[in-house]
């Protein structure tokens, strides 16, 4: 795997020289920098998930090769399952190239290797993506960590059409080396296919992508008597408890489809953003050493909107409304009586049910030039509740929040282009709400959900720098850049995280 | 062309439809555990306590009665139960004799996952 | 035109907040029904105190009843709590008759999850049932050594070294005092016909040991052990084949009558209190294991056990010259005072059982025959499950490894 990165990044590359050459030798880099470092990309974001969008995305080509550090540490863990920090190393490439006047194609390659700390409650990878239909333990503690990126996808446009495909794929594995000795590897694949058709100085883009998600995990002790029981965890505490114990050999798999419309006007003219998604993800939890028993299958249903208006000028500015709502939901599968360890499922429940809010209005405004500068203010609501069916267990809680980000791109001398980008977050909770069966729970769960419940609905205040450094080398097309991120957040109940980002490379 | 792609989205949308998932969420059924005597006889009352481990996530529920040979269980979440029931039972012979005698009657494994019928019989073990 | 916009988005913004946003609701009081039946087979039983107790699920907030009105066979009260799912346990003090004899016990009820609510007209309703039987988890014997030692290098029987091991299998902290070990009267191998058979609601007991205390003196951890021995010293500077039983923490002490044979105390055991024993001198254990033995929770001071649980009974002998009566006398003790109960057998000279199905419906042993000598040394012992619990199904049969080589032995 370590090699087919490496010539990836090779590929990568020679790709860009060699294009760069051909096509784009006259760019100014400062402007390209400008160009894909610039805050107001914000308004295009969903719009570019569609492939078709890609073409237009930006009119200079770039390519990053870097070397970056990624360390974060908490006072205490905000996430149990999440642990106290990380320290990540990577080497990583990225790159947007235009093909002449109507393609570009695009690509990002990385290997990142590194260590979570104190990790609890989770046995397996991207808990993210699948909690809460998780594997766990009260014991935990580091993992280390791999993981290996490749993404690639091509657009073009001719006459009034747009059309585009992309390929992003993922491999890791995270794995313990003491007891409890966890091992999770993914392998997780997503395919996209858009196209987009030009109306009114706007583009009108429809894009469907497709994901398959496999994850294989086990947890082994080595000590003879040291074993402890892996919960298989069904949300807010709840086990499922047949199985809980010494089933660690498990398979998450599942995959799933996203549909998106958008509706983003043409570059340098002013006009309406508009994007809608659905999706549908799920994943099934199943248990190997039952032949494949499967246990639980989690649902993520997704629907999210943009809407708003940017304006193209002397200065830029934008105002847009976000809403996005996704209902995450678990089935739990009931196993009957087994048959020389073959269970039958004889009936589905849907068990946990997780609704989750964000909405948000946002105002960028800004100018691009010798000096570039932006600022965005953003103000919203999220919300979140789990419930958990029988015995009842429901958690929620809910803030406003406020965001300012300011950036400001400059260039000193010829030779040189600064960025500073500061961003600041308030979110305020306003509502909170935490039911449990404490009479029937053992303490230690208890412990585990209101840990994480404490921390959820906390206020928090998050303040963070970034700066970033390019020196373009003489005559040359090549560029060295560094750049350093840092960002602290303080949560009301007096838990502090700290996190600093180093990244040093060659830009073409 | 136009026409293609309002088709394409026209197909992928009812893929999208077609494949959402829906709940279940049938979540309770009623349950009827039928007591028989080991012996010839004829049931007069029994006067039980009755508890079922919910095989799957280990809760138990209780509920104690009397009746006249099925205990209905209303309102009991769907799934997989070890069943123990312990009580006294009043019932008369072949002989005309009453008998009142303390009894148990048990199963390690039952199914009430059906929506409207969950029917299962249990023999009594008497005890005295 | 541009402010239309603005505003539309804003207020679609605002309004995906409001829908966001619960209201926290107030939680209702409901009424509970709560039905006390008692069981049908005690002969007039009433229920003298009851209470009542329900902790909601969720909020651990407990709430006790205490006055409850007969109804018939039912006694009924109704309880208002706050909307929730509750465990609900009763304890009740019943009185009711053995035979002629009244008796009163303590006896539990318990309903888990019930569900309260203020549905309209038809309020929430429970029923419990309180019931005469131990099998929960609480204080087991773990092992009874009854068949002692022998001298070493002979087959001589060493009689002082026998012992049980009481053990806590619950999750919480047992006191044990107040309780009491308790050897059957009757013989599994000797079957005989009593007039009145109390048995089916009682044990009738040979002797009764009461483990001294206030009520916490002796707190028994979950898990831990009590020794209690014979002799509690240690017995291999006698007889190097036996057993070293000074870390007793109780022992059998008998001020014998029998100058013949009397009996030793070792101060470092705390001595049981002797309530009743029908043997003339000192007390032994049947180390043959046709006698079986029990740990009882004492619900009567000793005044009234004495003059309450008396039971004099008529029986019929088989001899060799015909079918002829007999009497006996002893002191019952109602089943629902027997915390555990194992019935021991010799194996192939198995009547019947001496107590009822109820308390245990197997039996376990050491010795093959009356005559087996291979059965000194050994022991029968608890099995433990996976999650070393010992197991309890009142089915001595399966819980017990007979013929062990016992725990104690070197």
């Amino acid at each position: 795997m370590k090699n087919s990165i490496l010539i990836l990044l090779l590929l990568i590359a020679g790709c860009t020289a060699v294009s760069a050459q051909d096509i784009d030798s006259t760019v100014n880099r400062h402007d390209a920098i400008i160009e894909h470092q610039a805050l107001f990309n914000d308004v295009h974001q969903i719009s570019w998930c569609n492939p078709a969008m890609m073409e237009s995305a930006y009119s200079h080509s770039l390519t990053h090769f870097y070397l970056t550090t990624d360390w974060q540490k908490k006072s205490a863990p905000f996430i149990l399952q999440k642990g106290t920090g990380h320290f990540f190393a990577a080497v990583k490439a990225d790159s947007y190239i235009r093909l002449g006047d109507n393609t570009a194609v695009w690509g990002k390659a990385s290997y990142t290797t590194g260590k979570n700390h104190d990790i609890k409650w989770n046995s397996i990878a991207d808990y993210d993506l699948l909690e809460p239909d998780i594997l766990g333990d009260t014991i935990g503690g580091n993992t280390r960590s791999e993981k290996y990126v490749f993404e690639g996808g091509y657009s073009t446009h001719r006459n009034r059409w747009h059309l585009g495909g992309e390929m992003l794929f993922r491999a890791e594995q995270e794995y313990r080396k003491v007891d409890a000795r966890m091992r999770s590897i993914v392998s997780d694949l997503t395919l996209r296919a858009g196209a987009g058709y030009d109306i009114a100085h706007h583009t009108l883009g429809f894009s469907f992508h497709g994901n398959i998600y496999r994850q294989t995990n086990s947890v082994d002790f080595y000590k003879p008597l040291g074993s402890i029981p892996e919960y298989q965890l069904m949300g807010l505490g709840e086990v499922y408890a047949r199985f809980s114990g010494d089933i660690n050999d498990l398979i998450f798999k599942g995959g799933g489809i996203k549909m998106q419309l958008d509706l983003a006007p043409q570059n340098s003219y002013s006009g309406i953003i508009a994007n809608t998604w659905v999706a549908q993800h799920s994943y099934e939890r199943v248990a190997r050493l039952l032949n494949s028993l499967p246990l639980t299958t989690l649902y993520n249903k997704e629907v999210g909107v943009r809407a708003g208006w940017k304006h193209n000028g002397g200065l830029d500015y934008a105002l847009w409304a976000d809403y996005q709502f996704n209902r995450r939901s678990s089935d739990q599968h009931l196993a009957g009586t087994s048959s020389s360890q073959i269970y039958p499922v004889i009936a589905h429940l849907t068990m946990y049910k997780n609704y989750i809010i964000n909405t948000s209005l946002t105002a960028i405004v800004g100018r691009k030039g010798v000096t570039s500068w932006w600022v965005k203010a953003t103000g919203g609501y999220s919300g979140n509740r789990q419930h958990f069916v029988f015995p009842r267990r429901t958690m929620k809680y809910g803030h406003v929040f406020g965001l300012v980000e300011g950036q400001m791109i400059v260039s000193p001398s010829k030779f040189w282009t600064l960025t500073a980008q500061l961003d600041g977050s308030y979110h305020a909770s306003v509502n909170d709400h935490l039911l449990l069966p404490l009479a029937n729970m053992e303490p230690q769960f208890i412990n585990m959900i209101e840990h994480n419940f404490n921390v959820l609905r906390s206020n928090f205040t998050h303040a963070g720098a970034r700066l970033r450094a390019d020196y373009h080398i003489g005559k040359s097309r090549y560029s060295i850049f560094g750049e350093m991120q840092y960002g602290i957040t303080i949560c009301s109940n007096h838990e502090t995280q700290n996190q600093i980002i180093f990244s040093l490379g060659v830009h073409i | 062309m136009r026409k293609s792609f309002i088709y394409l989205m026209y197909a992928l949308t009812l893929i999208c439809v077609a494949s959402c998932h829906d709940d279940y969420r049938d979540y309770t059924t009623t349950g009827h555990i039928l007591l028989t005597l080991p012996t010839d006889g004829e049931i007069e009352t029994i006067q039980y306590s009755v508890k079922m481990m919910n095989l799957n996530s280990r809760n138990t529920i209780t509920q104690a009665g009397k009746t006249g040979g099925t205990i209905i269980i209303e309102n009991l979440f769907r799934g997989a139960y070890s069943i123990n029931v312990e009580g006294v039972v009043r019932y008369v012979d072949n002989n005309a004799t009453t008998h009142t005698s303390q009894f148990r009657a048990q199963s390690d494994y039952v199914s009430m996952v059906e929506l409207n019928d969950n029917s299962i019989s249990l023999e009594m073990i008497l005890m005295d | 035109m541009k402010n239309n916009k603005i505003f539309i988005i804003a207020i679609f913004a605002a309004l995906s907040i409001l829908a966001s946003c619960n209201k926290d609701e107030k939680i209702a009081d409901a009424p509970l029904r709560i039905y006390l039946q008692l069981p049908m087979n005690l002969e007039n039983a009433n229920l003298e105190i009851a209470e009542v107790t329900l902790v909601n699920i969720e909020t651990m907030a407990r709430y006790c009843i205490e006055n409850f009105e007969q109804d018939g066979n039912n006694y009924v009260a109704t309880a208002v709590v706050p909307e929730g799912r509750y465990d609900i346990t009763a304890t009740g003090n019943i009185s009711y008759f053995i035979g002629t004899s009244a008796t009163t016990t303590t006896m539990k009820a318990e309903s888990m999850g019930v569900e309260v609510t203020n549905s309209g007209s038809a309020s929430s309703m429970v029923t419990l049932l309180f019931n005469n039987y131990n099998a929960e988890a609480g204080m087991v014997i773990e092992e009874i050594f009854f068949t002692s030692s022998t001298f070493s290098g002979t087959q001589r029987p060493y009689t002082d070294d026998q012992y049980l091991i009481l053990t806590n299998n619950s999750d919480h902290l047992i006191y044990a005092d107040s309780l009491a070990i308790v050897e059957s009267k009757f013989q599994s191998d000797m079957q005989w016909e009593l007039t009145p058979n109390l048995m089916k609601d009682a044990i009738t007991v040979s002797w009764l040991y009461l483990i001294p205390g206030n009520g916490t003196s002796v707190p028994v951890e979950a898990g831990e052990s009590l020794l209690i021995a014979l002799n509690a010293k240690d017995h291999t500077l006698i007889n190097s084949n036996s057993i070293d039983l000074s870390g007793a923490q109780f022992e059998f002490y008998d001020v014998s009558p029998n100058t013949e044979f009397f009996d030793e105390d070792n101060p470092a055991a705390t001595n049981l209190i002797k309530w009743y024993s029908d043997l003339w001198s000192y007390t032994m254990l049947n180390n043959k294991g046709s006698k079986s033995y029990g740990i009882v929770r004492m619900h009567s001071d000793y005044d009234s056990f004495i003059e309450n649980n008396y039971y004099k009974y008529t029986y019929l002998v088989n001899a060799a010259w015909g079918t002829y009566e007999s009497n006996g006398d002893g002191y019952f003790i109602p089943n629902s005072w027997v915390i555990d109960w194992v019935n021991l057998a010799i194996k192939n000279e198995w009547a019947w059982n001496v107590a009822s199905p109820s308390l245990d419906s197997g039996w376990t042993y050491c010795a093959e025959t009356s005559s087996d000598k291979s059965r000194y040394g050994t022991s029968v012992i608890r099995k433990r499950d996976s999650n070393g619990k010992l197991i309890d199904t009142n089915n001595s049969t399966v819980d017990f490894l007979p013929k062990q080589k016992p725990s104690l032995a070197q």
